[in-house]
């Protein structure tokens, strides 16, 4: 089963937010590990990385490099996994970064929140310039939603 | 007579004067040329001996395990340590990311276990690319490992970290930093 949450109350789409992959990435943890052969670095530890108004937070986090010119190809997240942007948190056991597609993978348990509004699946693959969430479910995790419909009223109001 | 006797002895006299003259001089030259103290100067009582431009190097096997540079030693008996100043240390290519060449301003090479101790201004270049600044490095050659206690700055390609204590092996060229790990990683592409 799949489930695209576009725009609506849920999780509204937001203009893009640029190149968001030339953007550098800052990252603090308490120890870093680099491995030559297989071009990662390991950082673990209270691990907090940050790229414009992303932030991962994770035990453990890998960067791997493409072995032509370096690139960083995709960043690896485990263990207490969040995923924070403006409003929105996703968390999870494992999340993996895929910085050309500019999109994350989560799985383990994974959940995103927008204020009172949840969703879970089996694997959340979240696309962070265009702020959307696409909630796969799966055999033994179906889609779940709960959604809370914002007061007509209110609306009404801030719309004077 | 007497006049051409008189004459001699005046001749004699101006030339004994002139000999005197000329051998003075020369004298006088001479020790003004000369150095004023042709001594060595004294080392201290626990070197034994001093040494300019050295070059160790310790190979196993037919294999160069690493090169030891100097502009100058000196060699304390008693700790068994030769003091080593203005040194570059070079750890050859072993596969991966090449030569590995450390400069500092100081060294202690440990005569009997070859560990060596790089400080003042420790800074490291591989021919790949990667290089570290630190304050003070060991490396201890039964493990082939180079550490480090202090603040370190480290960059390999779009990885550049600045963290506390560094462990950088030399047989595979992998590298922790320790503690206190601040890191900035540059996307897309370069240029």
């Amino acid at each position: 089963m799949l489930l695209s949450l576009l725009g609506g109350e849920v999780f509204a789409a937001q203009p893009l937010s640029g190149d968001r992959g030339g953007q550098p990435i800052t990252i603090k943890s308490n120890e870093l590990a680099t491995d030559s052969k297989s071009r990662t670095a390991t950082f673990s530890g209270n691990v907090t990385a940050r790229q414009g108004d992303l932030t991962i937070y994770a035990d453990r986090l890998t960067v791997y490099y493409l072995a032509k010119g370096g690139e960083v190809e995709k960043v690896e997240a485990s263990g207490n996994v969040r995923v924070v942007q403006g409003d929105r948190l996703a968390t999870a056991r494992e999340g993996v970064y895929l910085n050309k597609e500019q999109k994350i993978v989560l799985t383990g348990e994974p959940k995103v929140f927008q204020g009172e509004n949840a969703v879970s699946g089996k694997v959340i693959t979240y696309y962070v310039n265009e702020q959307k969430s696409v909630v796969t479910g799966g055999a033994d995790a179906r889609v779940e939603a709960v959604i809370h419909p914002k007061e007509k009223g209110k609306d009404d109001g801030k719309k004077r | 007579m007497a006049k051409i006797n008189k004459i001699r002895h005046v001749l004699a006299t101006i030339i004994i004067l002139a000999i005197l003259y000329l051998a003075v001089s020369l004298v006088l030259k001479l020790t003004q040329t000369m150095p004023q103290d042709t001594r060595l100067p004294v080392l201290p009582r626990n070197i034994e001996l001093s040494l300019n431009n050295i070059h160790y190097s310790e190979v196993k096997d037919g294999v160069k395990k690493w090169e030891l540079f100097a502009d100058k030693g000196e060699f304390d008996k008693a700790k068994n340590v030769t003091l080593l100043m203005a040194v570059r240390f070079v750890l050859p290519d072993t596969g991966r990311n090449g030569t590995i060449t450390l400069t500092a301003d100081h060294a202690e090479y440990q005569n009997e276990t070859k560990n060596v101790t790089l400080s003042g201004n420790v800074f490291a270049r591989s021919d790949s690319g990667m290089e570290f600044t630190t304050s003070r490095v060991f490396y201890d050659a039964s493990r082939a490992l180079v550490t480090s206690q202090d603040r370190v700055r480290y960059t390999d390609g779009r990885l550049t970290v600045e963290g506390i204590g560094m462990e950088l092996a030399v047989r595979t060229k992998n590298v922790k930093v320790l503690r206190d790990v601040q890191a900035i990683v540059t996307t897309g592409k370069k240029g």
